[in-house]
């Protein structure tokens, strides 16, 4: 099956209580603050980055898994991190392909889709920004990037299937989604082979 | 066989970043009192770690200020070179945003593999501790195996020597490397890279090539041209003075694929505007000594013009419309010459002081054979 959108399925099913604030900003702390934990090419991630898109899973981690186990919450959050700067790889990936294909994902296109989730969710737009935010402690601009992320690969996607369109209009919905998962990973493997990515974690 | 490679991360010193980004913070008090003196050039590789200071606060400013921003780490580059592009200083704030935007910024001078930033406290406020690690010089660049190409060609293709170590330009250098050999005709060449760790920070890189045999041409087959004689689709091939892409020779990919390009212009010229030229398929004999390239092309039927209109801002009568064009209906369509005539309609339109943005649009009746062509013109 398709991978599911973690930022959507958190935000849309409410098991997180509510935090009392957004992510502290880094500065706050002491010791390392910054630095870099991803090469891809000639990009670089930030912890900052990795940090800011964790939140929403270090919530659900804290709501999920009691303090008093506290070992298996870091070894959660690690594991967490671990597998969402894999994925903000594949962004980076994505996001240069489809510089390379000029493949761009308006704001107007990103207001459609909001609308059409909050729709689906019988809520007004700010109504959706504001659950986002509540639930997933996503700011409306990371929850807009989350979902202009979510368009640019579904538009990627939508190429290389068409030009590897072999009996895709005669699947069923599941088994396109399957195929469209199949076509990801074999895209994602092929932009991986051909990119330097030092993970540094 | 696939021969071993070192890593990259290993060879650049990643333990060594990792026990870095992993260590606390020092704070001030602990360092020695020569580091806290040092200013201009870091310590040289090998030598205690020394810092130099950015900016400093002679004394505590209102507020959750920045107390100093130090630097640590250069050997080769001066602080007063990078201190400059922080935007981070002392007597600011600490703010998120602006760290990782200095972190970008020294990053992107592509002479920084790595950057570690840290806080602690100071009595004049934060002290912000850039920790950086320089790329390493190439202290020796090898290439093995290099016949068919230029020596120095390849080498210029690769990383330069005596400059800081750029692990894509590498990855791209090989890439160009085996393009090159592809286009040469050595389909089986082999490039791998090695990269070797040496003293003061350096690295030896090692380029190893095994160029294998150069197929050659041994057919090309034009399947379906039987409209257009082979001879003349031919000659579209670009073979460089018959070095390449022709029988006898080796295969040039990128000039043979503009080829098929002509081809299909050179049926739209003559009113096959339905023509379909295929990728060319290339099938190696057994030892890739040799190749047979087969072009598959539909031809389709002539099309002839039907109606011709000028429509939108066009500043004169449909008359002046048909003469600017030259063409006329139940003439074969042709599509330099429509290229031609919206060339000619463009400068008629500049005089006239009227839009020059022209959109050919055609619409085909395929039961007739007609192809009916609008310009339309915009302001």
């Amino acid at each position: 099956m398709r991978r599911p959108s973690l930022v959507l399925s958190l935000v849309l099913v409410a098991t997180v209580p509510a935090p009392t604030a957004l992510a502290r900003p880094v500065t706050a702390r002491s010791g390392v603050v910054e630095r870099v934990v991803a090469v891809v090419d000639r990009d670089i991630i930030l912890l900052s980055e990795l940090e800011r898109r964790a939140e929403p899973f270090r919530l659900r981690i804290e709501a999920t898994i009691p303090e008093s186990d506290g070992a298996k919450r870091v070894a959660a959050e690690q594991q967490m991190h671990v597998e969402l700067l894999d994925r903000m790889i594949d962004e980076r990936l994505e996001a240069a392909a489809a510089k390379r294909q000029s493949v761009t994902v308006s704001e107007a296109e990103i207001d459609a889709a909001l609308k059409t989730i909050a729709d689906g969710q019988k809520l007004s737009v700010p109504d959706l920004l504001e659950v986002a935010r509540r639930n997933a402690g996503l700011g409306d601009k990371e929850y807009r990037e989350e979902i202009g992320r979510q368009l640019l690969e579904g538009k990627l996607l939508q190429r290389i299937v068409h030009d590897r369109p072999e009996g895709f209009s005669s699947l069923t919905e599941r088994e396109r989604n399957e195929r469209l998962e199949k076509e990801r990973q074999t895209w994602i493997g092929e932009l991986r082979r051909d990119a330097f990515v030092e993970k540094r974690l | 066989m696939k021969r071993a490679l070192v890593s990259l991360l290993s060879a650049l010193g990643a333990s060594a970043l990792l026990a870095c980004a992993s260590t606390p913070a020092v704070s001030r008090s602990a360092e020695p009192a020569r580091a806290r003196a040092t200013t201009g050039l870091g310590a040289k590789a090998g030598a205690e770690p020394a810092t130099s200071h950015c900016s400093t606060l002679a004394q505590k400013g209102a507020g959750d200020l920045v107390g100093a921003v130090d630097l640590r780490g250069q050997s080769r580059l001066a602080a007063s070179d990078l201190c400059p592009l922080l935007a981070t200083r002392a007597g600011g704030s600490l703010d998120d945003e602006t760290l990782a935007s200095d972190v970008r910024t020294l990053y992107g001078t592509g002479q920084l593999d790595d950057i570690v930033v840290s806080t602690d406290e100071l009595a004049t406020g934060r002290r912000v501790l850039f920790t950086v690690r320089e790329r390493p010089l190439v202290r020796k660049l090898v290439v093995l195996g290099v016949k068919a190409i230029d020596d120095d060609d390849a080498r210029a293709m690769l990383v330069p020597e005596r400059a800081p170590f750029d692990g894509v330009a590498l990855r791209e250098g090989i890439r160009k490397l085996r393009d090159e050999y592809l286009s040469s005709g050595y389909r089986s060449a082999d490039v791998q890279f090695r990269v070797d760790a040496a003293p003061e920070h350096e690295v030896d890189v090692t380029v190893d090539v095994r160029e294998g045999a150069q197929a050659r041409i041994d057919a090309i087959h034009l399947d379906g041209a039987s409209k257009a004689s082979e001879k003349d689709l031919l000659a579209l091939v670009d073979t460089d003075e018959g070095h390449y892409n022709r029988v006898g020779a080796p295969y040039r990919p990128e000039t043979f694929e503009r080829a098929l390009l002509y081809m299909s212009a050179y049926y739209w010229d003559r009113g096959r505007v339905q023509a379909k030229v295929s990728p060319a398929e290339i099938v190696p004999s057994k030892d890739g000594s040799t190749l047979a390239i087969t072009v598959r092309i539909e031809e389709g039927p002539v099309f002839r013009l039907g109606k011709i209109r000028c429509k939108g801002d066009f500043g004169g009568t449909p008359k002046e419309c048909l003469d600017l064009v030259g063409l006329k209906t139940g003439d074969v369509f042709s599509r330099a010459e429509m290229v031609k005539a919206i060339d000619r309609i463009r400068a008629f339109q500049i005089e006239k002081g009227r839009g020059t943005t022209i959109t050919p649009g055609t619409e085909l009746d395929p039961k007739k054979r007609v192809l009916n062509l609008d310009l339309q013109i915009e302001r």
